[in-house]
């Protein structure tokens, strides 16, 4: 990397992406009147005010290439992607450094790191050739991005700027929430993607991590690949929602002790004893197996987290990462926080996996642990990239 | 079935083929009138003991049975087949009952009830799975071991009474239940998590169509979890040192199949590993969290999950460590899943608090001679012995109640040189025993060909155990020199073959017995009392030289070509391991208040060594008592023999005679029927009656030399062999022959 002070001042990174162990998570950020390509951080600390008309020059390769999806009606979107234009008012940072009122747009791109390959070839092969303004930075972070950063570079034509994994999102999350009333620190976020990290965030943004699991998402997701016909996580998700029991799938205390004697001995029939211990019965549907396999994953996951945060003395706990992914746009939502409790009633992926972990926070720490999930939950890494870079 | 003695030559046929089972021993009697049962969701497991014929010496055997729950006829058929045993003999004593416990007493309690015909007693599940777990801790030695795969069970001593608590059991069955024990009883069940056995069950018999859950353990040996979980490398191309990953972490169980583009190939048996990861982990993990809330820093794993098998005990030990950062260690323990029942068991004979503060404990040893489930992992499962008499250590021993006392000198599981010797050395012995037997030269065999049965079936028996120990050393439990001499008595015993020395202690004590007046006068004869005494202790080692269990002397000895004197003469005395006139001159000067000598064989070695040794320190004023063997083992005199002899001299001899009546010369059982020693194991009525013991005299290879050569005693000792084994002399930088003659000043004494 041999960029100039000034060079790097220019060329802020409008991009992050998170290359997770599962889904590759990208994010273009600019503010929405003026298109402009300064960064929602530089947003944060200063306003350009030069900024060309985008419509001046052409974009960078991978730019068009997430505009082009995240433009794009869902349908048309591949299979297994999502794609989103948030956008969002600007905020105040600090009392005392007001920003632009105008929003920001964010939009956000996610596909499997199974197809990333075929991705940089795609984006390859529409690179724009004399007109093309350069390299650029591109903010990276999540495991996958070390891993692919040689290839990335070179057939992209992109500088990555690595920023360590648990950094980008303790940083993403802190920047969006960092204004809110509600928020305490230090703060317990439990990252759930493809394994589980738990960091703990003080207020200026530091964090460590304090521990983890590898009973995450991707356990959920490859045990259900194996169990059940879905062929997305999102099918899987909606249809253990719909017309799953997970009951039907688990041994159920009633399964041992009968129904009677559980209530005679003061135990509900219903509670479970061991997870999936019935997913070898006959009558049971995919559905019952997805909605017991996410009940397991979901219930081992509040269990753990609890306990961490009774070990830290703190009274909530945040939820991150792809395996609380928001499906549906929400336009022009505020910036800030959102509970489960207060989340709308439409059952989004994102939403029925959040009630399940408020859930399973609510029954190990007898209610007395608030679970909170950020808006941004699953993009936190790729915006915490930016962020984090940026303030550097 | 169950019951008779039954020693036809089918059951021998049996126990040679390698089939035998608990149900075929010929020194049980069958009368079994309680039997617990304690039904999980995916397994049935039995406990009952069975009595041990008085004639034998009393005590028991506790037997371990486990049925999967969903065949749970065929452990009802089981259990009303042990029951119907019972009543069949003669129909007296208690009526039979069963004790059930677990998920499942409640609802097959009606179908036992109905099926079995007995009175069903229900036992609360925690409290079961608490009493049977301090039971263990408390009266099974070598019970409760650590796991690493690179230190495989390291056993650790456990203390009784009060630092026993507090401790957190981690139970796995289908779910996991978390209990903080914080005395006799006294328990709470602080967390649990539903993740466990049963969701390993269901799902890789979903996954892979396994039938059976040691299948599913089997197959998860040969798998490969990387295969089908996402690594930390897999993400990383590395480890990821920022936060303390390595690339071999596993960053997502079952994440690799997730993503196709790692290509990743894999078999039913990747999943398995893959789960039992999964599963193992968490329960660690969550074992950890809470014994950090709670600051216990004692965390036992039970239940049926475990099973000995080493990949889930190495990841749950792996666990612990992981997090508690190398602070807390995981316990296991052999008899892991049978806590509930064996809970269950004794549940109306819970000791009370005040008495499990008590010193008494390791009442029950292990007997692996006919192994009740042979099983392919580290955790070979015996029968538990009840011993006839309550065991506690011998006060007088160092460190004896603390656990810092070893009885063996020599570790055979960490030494492959000294184990490859003594398993050879044990194989050799036992076809030269099988020879003899053959050719009928072995003293005392009735040449009948019940008696050559038995013997072929104890050679089968015991060198299959061999062969296994050599493999796998510590299959059952720690190995040395006294675990292989004790198994031997075991195997002898398991047949029937409760005394095959009979007739050569027999024979070789009427011709000591013969040889006494004369060696009585000759001694008597030397008139200063300290050099008399020294050559009675020289005379001790000389008479330990008649030793069948010594392979060098065995020859001599059988062919009548040992006379006492002949014996000393070969003796050498090297002067660092010879006391013998520092001990006379000590103890003549001051004589004992009371001796307690502990005795080895019979014959010339009681006769004319130890007898006329403590009929010495008896005129002195000295209350001498001698502890030998509750039952035959080699040719090792027991108490029962020992005391007629004593009657019978005390006849011929005023000395003794006079001893005897004024309460100066005593005989008592150790509770013991091995050729070693182990002073934490004795019988709490020898340990009574030696309160106040200052001299303790241990005689024999078996005794001062495989087992407490590092002894210490707060009062004064003085240990007698002779090195009659050249891989146990090399050992000690001795040579063969030479006599090993210690005395040393007690701790408290000095």
């Amino acid at each position: 990397m041999s960029l100039s002070t000034q060079e790097k001042e220019t060329q802020r990174p409008t991009i992050g992406i998170d290359v997770g162990g599962t889904l590759v998570k990208g994010a273009l950020t600019h503010l929405q009147d003026s298109l402009s390509y300064d960064s929602i951080v530089v947003m944060l600390v200063t306003e350009s005010e030069n900024t060309p008309n985008p419509e001046d020059y052409d974009r960078h390769a991978i730019e068009s290439f997430i505009l082009r999806w995240t433009s794009a009606k869902p349908d048309e979107v591949p299979s297994g992607w999502q794609a989103q234009v948030i956008r969002r008012k600007s905020r105040q940072i600090s009392k005392d450094h007001v920003v632009s009122d105008k929003g920001i747009v964010l939009r956000i791109l996610v596909f499997p790191t199974a197809n990333l390959e075929q991705v940089v070839s795609m984006i390859a092969a529409q690179r724009p050739s004399e007109r093309h303004i350069g390299r650029i930075r591109v903010a990276a972070t999540g495991g996958g991005a070390l891993r692919f950063r040689h290839d990335l570079e070179t057939k992209l034509d992109i500088d990555m700027e690595m920023v360590n994994e648990l950094k980008a999102v303790s940083y993403g999350w802190w920047s969006d929430v960092q204004d809110a009333d509600t928020v305490t620190y230090p703060a317990l976020l439990c990252n759930v993607g493809t394994g589980v990290s738990m960091i703990s965030v003080d207020k200026d943004g530091g964090f460590e991590r304090v521990s983890g699991s590898g009973l995450g998402g991707a356990t959920f997701w490859g045990l259900a690949k194996r169990m059940t016909k879905f062929s997305s996580f999102n099918e899987c998700i909606l249809a253990a929602h719909r017309e799953g029991d997970a009951g039907r799938a688990d041994t159920l205390v009633g399964d041992i002790y009968g129904v009677k004697t559980s209530k005679e001995i003061g135990m509900p029939a219903d509670l479970v004893a061991g997870f999936l211990g019935k997913a070898d019965s006959e009558n049971i549907t995919d559905s019952d197996i997805a909605a017991a396999l996410l009940r397991m994953v979901t219930n081992n996951l509040g269990q753990l987290v609890v306990f961490q945060a009774r070990a830290m003395g703190i009274g909530s706990v945040w939820f991150t990462g792809g395996f609380f992914q928001q499906h549906v746009a929400d336009v022009n939502r505020d910036a800030g926080t959102s509970s489960a409790s207060d989340s709308a009633p439409v059952a989004s992926v994102g939403s029925i996996v959040q009630n399940a972990a408020s859930e399973a926070v609510n029954f190990w720490s007898a209610g007395k642990i608030q679970p909170l999930f950020s808006p941004d939950a699953s993009i936190l890494g790729a915006l915490g990239a930016v962020a984090a870079l940026s303030s550097e | 079935m169950f019951g008779n003695i039954n020693s036809s030559g089918a059951v021998i046929d049996e126990i040679e083929s390698g089939s035998a089972s608990d149900i075929v021993l010929p020194n049980q009697t069958g009368r079994v009138q309680k039997v617990a049962v304690d039904i999980g969701g995916s397994l049935a497991k039995v406990v009952y003991l069975t009595a041990t014929d008085a004639a034998l010496g009393g005590g028991g055997r506790l037997h371990f049975k486990a049925f999967e729950t969903d065949s749970i006829d065929g452990c009802i058929a089981f259990i009303k087949q042990l029951l119907d045993g019972g009543r069949g003999q003669d129909g007296q004593g208690d009526a039979p009952v069963i004790v059930a416990t677990g998920g499942g007493a409640h609802r097959f309690g009606t179908q036992l009830r109905e099926q079995v015909g007995v009175e069903v007693r229900v036992e609360d599940e925690m409290q079961s799975m608490t009493t049977g777990l301090s039971f263990l801790i408390r009266e099974v030695e070598d019970e409760v071991f650590t796991y690493a795969q690179d230190k495989p069970m390291q056993f650790v001593s456990t203390c009784a009474g009060e630092d026993m608590f507090p401790y957190m059991l981690v139970n796995i069955g289908s779910g996991v239940s978390i209990l903080k024990v914080t005395g006799e009883g006294q328990y709470e069940r602080i967390s649990g998590t539903s993740l466990g056995g049963g969701t390993l069950w269901g799902l890789l018999h979903e996954l892979t169509g396994v039938r059976s859950f040691d299948e599913m353990l089997e197959m998860s040996k040969s798998g490969d979890n990387t295969r089908v979980d996402m690594m930390v490398g897999d993400i990383y191309g590395g480890d990821y040192g920022k936060i303390g990953l390595k690339a071999t972490n596993i960053a997502a169980t079952m994440g690799g199949v997730c993503r196709t583009a790692l290509g990743k190939q894999h078999t039913a048996a990747d999943v398995a590993r893959s789960l039992l990861y999964m599963v193992s982990n968490n329960v660690g993990q969550i074992a950890y969290l809470n014994a950090q809330l709670h600051g216990i820093r004692r965390i036992y794993f039970g239940g049926y999950f475990i099973r000995g098998h080493p990949p889930t005990m190495h990841t749950l030990s792996y666990a612990i460590d992981f997090w508690s950062r190398g602070q807390m260690r995981a316990l296991f323990l052999r008899h892991e899943g049978f806590l509930g029942a064996t809970g269950a068991f004794f549940a109306d004979a819970a000791p009370s608090a005040k008495a499990a503060a008590s010193r008494r404990r390791h009442s029950f040893t292990e007997n692996f001679s006919v192994a009740q489930e042979q099983r392919a992992h580290v955790a070979a499962l015996g029968a538990l012995d009840r011993q006839p008499a309550a065991l506690v250590a011998l006060a007088q021993l160092v460190d004896g109640a603390a656990g810092a006392y070893v009885p063996d000198t020599v570790d055979l599981a960490g030494d492959a040189a000294q184990r490859a010797y003594w398993v050879a050395a044990m194989e050799r012995n036992t076809r030269g025993l099988l020879r003899m037997a053959a050719d009928g030269s072995l003293p005392g065999g009735d040449g009948s060909r019940d008696a050559a049965q038995r013997m072929q079936a104890f050679g089968a028996l015991y060198l299959r155990h061999l062969r296994r120990l050599g493999e796998q050393p510590t299959a059952y439990g720690p190995m040395s020199v006294r675990a292989l001499l004790g198994l031997r008595e075991q195997c002898l015993h398991e047949v029937g073959l409760h005394d095959i020395f009979a007739e050569a202690k027999r024979r070789e004590t009427e011709a000591a017995l013969a040889q006494l007046p004369g060696l009585l006068a000759e001694t008597d004869a030397v008139a200063p009392p300290a050099a008399r005494l020294e050559l009675l202790v020289r005379n001790v080692l000389a008479g330990n030289m008649f030793d069948w269990g010594a392979a060098e002397l065995r020859g001599a000895i059988a062919a009548g070509a040992l006379d006492f004197a002949a014996a000393r003469a070969r003796i050498t005395w090297p002067e660092r391991l010879d006391n013998a006139r520092a001990f006379a001159a000590h103890a003549t000067e001051q004589p004992y208040r009371r001796a307690v000598v502990f005795v080895d064989n019979s014959g010339a070695d009681v006769c004319l060594g130890v007898l006329p040794f403590a009929r010495f320190l008896a005129a002195q004023g000295t209350c001498v008592v001698l502890a030998a063997n509750s039952r035959p083992a080699l040719n090792d005199v027991t108490a029962g023999e020992l005391a007629d002899i004593v009657g019978r001299v005390a006849v011929a001899d005023a000395g003794v005679r006079e001893a005897r009546a004024g309460g100066r010369l005593a005989v008592c059982g150790t509770g013991s029927s091995g050729p070693c020693l182990d002073l934490r194991k004795l019988d709490e009525r020898l340990v009574a009656l030696c309160q106040d013991a200052d001299l303790v005299v241990i005689v024999g290879m078996g005794r001062a030399i495989h087992t407490n050569y590092r002894a210490r005693f707060t009062c004064d000792s003085l240990k007698l062999a002779v090195f009659k084994n050249q891989m146990a002399a090399d050992a000690a930088g001795a040579s063969i022959y030479d006599a090993l003659c210690v005395f040393e000043r007690g701790s408290a004494v000095a």
